[in-house]
């Protein structure tokens, strides 16, 4: 159908085709939308159920068409939420969206009887739909030849063949559905009221209308589909049985889990060292050409450190779905999902999670966008809410500091195991302990036990296709930048505005004296006056004086005032305000919490993991005010340690589970949870270690 | 009568009844484990869980606890 050019014959609004894309799950539906549509214009949630729902328009022959992507489900039959969103949007009962003027089945040609199950509901409801057969490259390197015409003469309706991420029979998607909506809808499946009455009365009426449905499959199919036996016979399989094999599918599974661990924990380390000091240079030309003043420290301290703390974890995502991609794209993925579910099936959830949950060791940033590939929404919101409970490598500086500075070092009994490290590891074994509980707990009240039963298909074997391993690199990280980055960014400038006013210089400058006063007071009294003379000589170099004053000035922002505020609920885990403070200060993100200490501490902000240890020495020599009591001990120090281990405090995961659940209350459950689990756990770790490690 | 749970390694049986109106029955219904069917048992993970089933010609992965709601005749047995 050509589209229409004269200047009378304008389309209206109503000349928009709303198309609706439906198939099961893992088909190539979203390549065959971005290769129709590219970028979705709108991503959001359908209404009441967190199942996404993505738009795009694009023009074909001057038509606008806009593409709604369904969720990826096996039969109309409304059982599931993305069952219910999709039976409702195709039959136009989908409050908020346009009645679908097309169906356009996605249909995978190395399992095309299957496939048409979905299609043989989607075809009875008298939409005019075009099926697009996908994976026939796949097919027909595994032997598998589909008679498309015939197939289409059978349907009544056209079947498209099309390689969606060489944008191979796209156009053809695209003319199909104008002359489609232009014409007759397709017949319902002729003959399948026959085999119903058929199908033996012994069975159940669901079990009847699949016996019949697949019947009515089989006779579409007789002649439409050839298999020739696959040239190597059996190669295959024996990749399979070795894949899948005790001892060596193990070894190989093990392997394959460390080389994507280790790369996304040290292999992108170089890479976030490059674009962090690449963002350090650009603060350092920024600082040099601005005046100083407010707008520098807004610029540099709040724009430029935010923007940094975005690009910073563009290695690790563009690395892990590198990696998912490859896996996905050969086939391993579903069987590692295969390997593992039992090992998560206790948990309530399903072989799926273990990618997402292991990459979230490094950050749960992607770990977190890695869930994309869990079909089952539950299992993937629970997969999403034990995320960042996984130690993530922002973690570990925190760890190393305080297990340093303040854990004895001292053999256990274990040759070559010291109590730092054993602590070290019951913080990482903490989060997987505390995330098996919470999903016990919600597998038994919020989210309640899988009602859907864990169901996957393992693809045969066949080589990644690099063109969709580099397309869902470029989209994971484009929009995590996109979407998640502007927030983040806007995040750390509230907080850099926070830490830096009011500032007043007057009032600065009384509390640095009054401290110089109290320091010369308790020197002249002091047994050993030698450490506290060294500080208050330290006070009168300018780096020292210029240390005194960060610290006085964070000390008074809003920031300061808030740490003070909650001082009330710091105290049951035996932390000074100071450290209320910092644990404030870093919500933009964990490692921040070290910097903070530092200004706060007097220290400046100098390489807080300095090899000189200086902020460990400083915190040691930290007391409470007015007193000579030391502040860090080592049930404050296993305090601050567990609560890490448990908090939200990282700013940027709370943004990524906002935009992949596209709802507000994820996130604001996720951190009113944590932050109440790791207080609870910090106060029983002090408790606990003030009565029996004394402190 | 036999469950698909307990059929060997390797065995290929035909699917006689799968009963009941529950999702889960519903949902092995629909992709494909319908009655009369025939059904491969290719292997069990290394764990002991889940099964890996040829049907319909494609592969797919059930948990044991599911396929024990399918109850199965061998191929020979006509029905």
């Amino acid at each position: 159908m050509a589209a229409p050019t004269a200047p009378g014959d304008t389309p209206g609004p109503e000349a928009v085709v709303t198309v609706a894309l439906v198939g099961n799950p893992n088909v190539g539906k979203s390549s065959l939308f971005t290769a129709l549509a590219g970028i979705p214009t709108r991503v959001g949630n359908y209404p009441g159920v967190t199942v996404e729902r993505k738009v795009g328009r694009f023009i074909h022959r001057g038509r606008a068409i806009d593409l709604v992507d369904l969720p990826g489900v096996y039969s109309l039959v409304p059982r599931s939420p993305d069952e219910t969103v999709a039976v409702e949007a195709l039959t136009g009962r989908l409050t908020g969206m346009e009645q679908v003027d097309c169906a356009v089945v996605v249909a995978d040609a190395t399992n095309l009887e299957r496939n048409l199950y979905l299609a043989s509901q989607v075809l009875g409801l008298g939409l005019p739909t075009v099926v697009a057969l996908t994976q026939g490259d796949v097919a027909a390197a595994q032997g598998i030849a589909i008679d498309a015409g015939r197939l289409a003469e059978r349907l009544g309706c056209p079947v498209i063949p099309v390689v969606a991420p060489a944008r191979m029979g796209t156009d053809d998607v695209a003319s199909a559905i104008l002359a489609a909506t232009a014409a007759a809808p397709p017949p319902a499946p002729r003959g399948l009221d026959d085999l119903l009455a058929a199908a033996g009365p012994e069975h159940s009426p669901a079990a009847r209308e699949a016996i019949a449905r697949y019947a009515w499959i089989e006779r579409q199919l007789e002649g439409v589909v050839r298999r020739q036996p696959p040239a190597g016979p059996g190669f295959a399989e024996r990749i399979d049985a070795l894949l899948t094999h005790r001892v060596w599918g193990t070894l190989v599974f093990v392997a394959t889990m460390l080389a994507m661990f280790s790369s996304i924990f040290w292999l992108a380390a170089p890479l976030m060292d490059l674009l962090e000091s690449g963002v350090a240079r650009l603060g350092d030309v920024a600082r040099h050409w601005l005046p100083d003043g407010p707008i520098e420290s807004l610029l540099v301290d709040g724009v430029v450190a935010g923007v940094g703390g975005v690009v910073v974890f563009v290695p690790q995502i563009a690395l892990l779905f590198a990696f998912i991609a490859l896996l996905e794209g050969c086939g391993y993925m579903a069987r590692a999902a295969f390997l593992m579910d039992r090992l998560l099936a206790g948990v309530g959830l399903s072989g799926r999670s273990f990618i997402p949950l292991l990459s979230s060791f490094a950050c749960a940033i992607p770990g977190i966008m890695a869930t994309r590939t869990i079909e089952n929404p539950r299992d993937r919101l629970l997969t999403i809410m034990l995320a960042p409970l996984m130690s993530c490598s922002a973690r570990l500086p925190v760890y190393l500091l305080f297990c340093g500075a303040f854990v004895p070092d001292r053999p256990v009994g274990v040759p070559w195991l010291r109590l730092p490290a054993v602590v070290l590891v019951g913080l990482y074994a903490l989060g997987v302990v505390v995330a098996a509980l919470v999903a016990w707990a919600l597998s038994r009240t919020v989210l309640g036990r899988s009602r859907q039963p864990f169901v996957m298909e393992l693809p045969r074997w066949r080589w990644p296709r690099w063109d969709v391993v580099a397309g869902r690199v470029m989209e994971a990280a484009g929009s995590f930048l996109q979407n998640a980055g502007t927030l983040i960014v806007a995040v750390s400038v509230v907080v850099w505005a926070l830490a830096t006013y009011p500032h007043d210089d007057a009032a600065i400058d009384a509390e640095v004296a009054a401290e110089r006063l109290a320091l010369e007071r308790r020197a002249a009294t002091a047994a050993d006056p030698g450490p506290l003379s060294a500080e208050l000589a330290h006070l009168d170099t300018p780096a020292g004086a210029a240390a005194a004053r960060r610290g006085a000035a964070q000390r008074q922002s809003f920031l300061g005032r808030a740490g003070r505020l909650i001082e009330p609920l710091v105290r049951p885990l035996g932390w000074d305000w100071r450290i209320g403070c910092a644990v404030l200060a870093s919500f933009p993100a964990r490692e921040v919490v070290l910097g903070t200490l530092g200004v706060i501490y007097n220290l400046g902000d100098d390489d807080p993991g300095g090899a000189d240890g200086s902020l460990a020495a400083r915190l040691r020599a930290a007391t409470w005010d007015g007193s000579d009591r030391p502040v860090f001990t080592l049930p404050v120090a296993l305090s601050i340690m567990v609560f890490f281990a448990l908090c939200a405090q990282c700013a940027s995961t709370l943004v990524v589970i906002g935009r992949e659940t596209h709802s507000l209350v994820w996130p604001v459950v996720s951190f009113t949870s944590m932050t109440l689990l790791a207080w609870l756990a910090a106060w029983l770790t002090h408790a606990l270690a003030a009565r029996f490690l004394g402190g | 009568m036999a469950s698909l749970d307990q059929v060997a390694i390797g065995d290929s049986i035909r699917v006689a009844r799968l009963d009941g109106e529950d999702p889960t029955t519903c949902r092995l219904l629909e992709l494909g484990l319908t009655p009369g069917v025939s059904v491969r048992v290719v292997r069990r993970a290394p764990l002991g869980d889940p099964l890996e089933l040829e049907l319909r010609g494609y592969r797919l992965s059930i948990r044991r606890t599911d396929a024990r709601r399918v109850a199965v005749t061998p191929p020979s047995v006509p029905r």
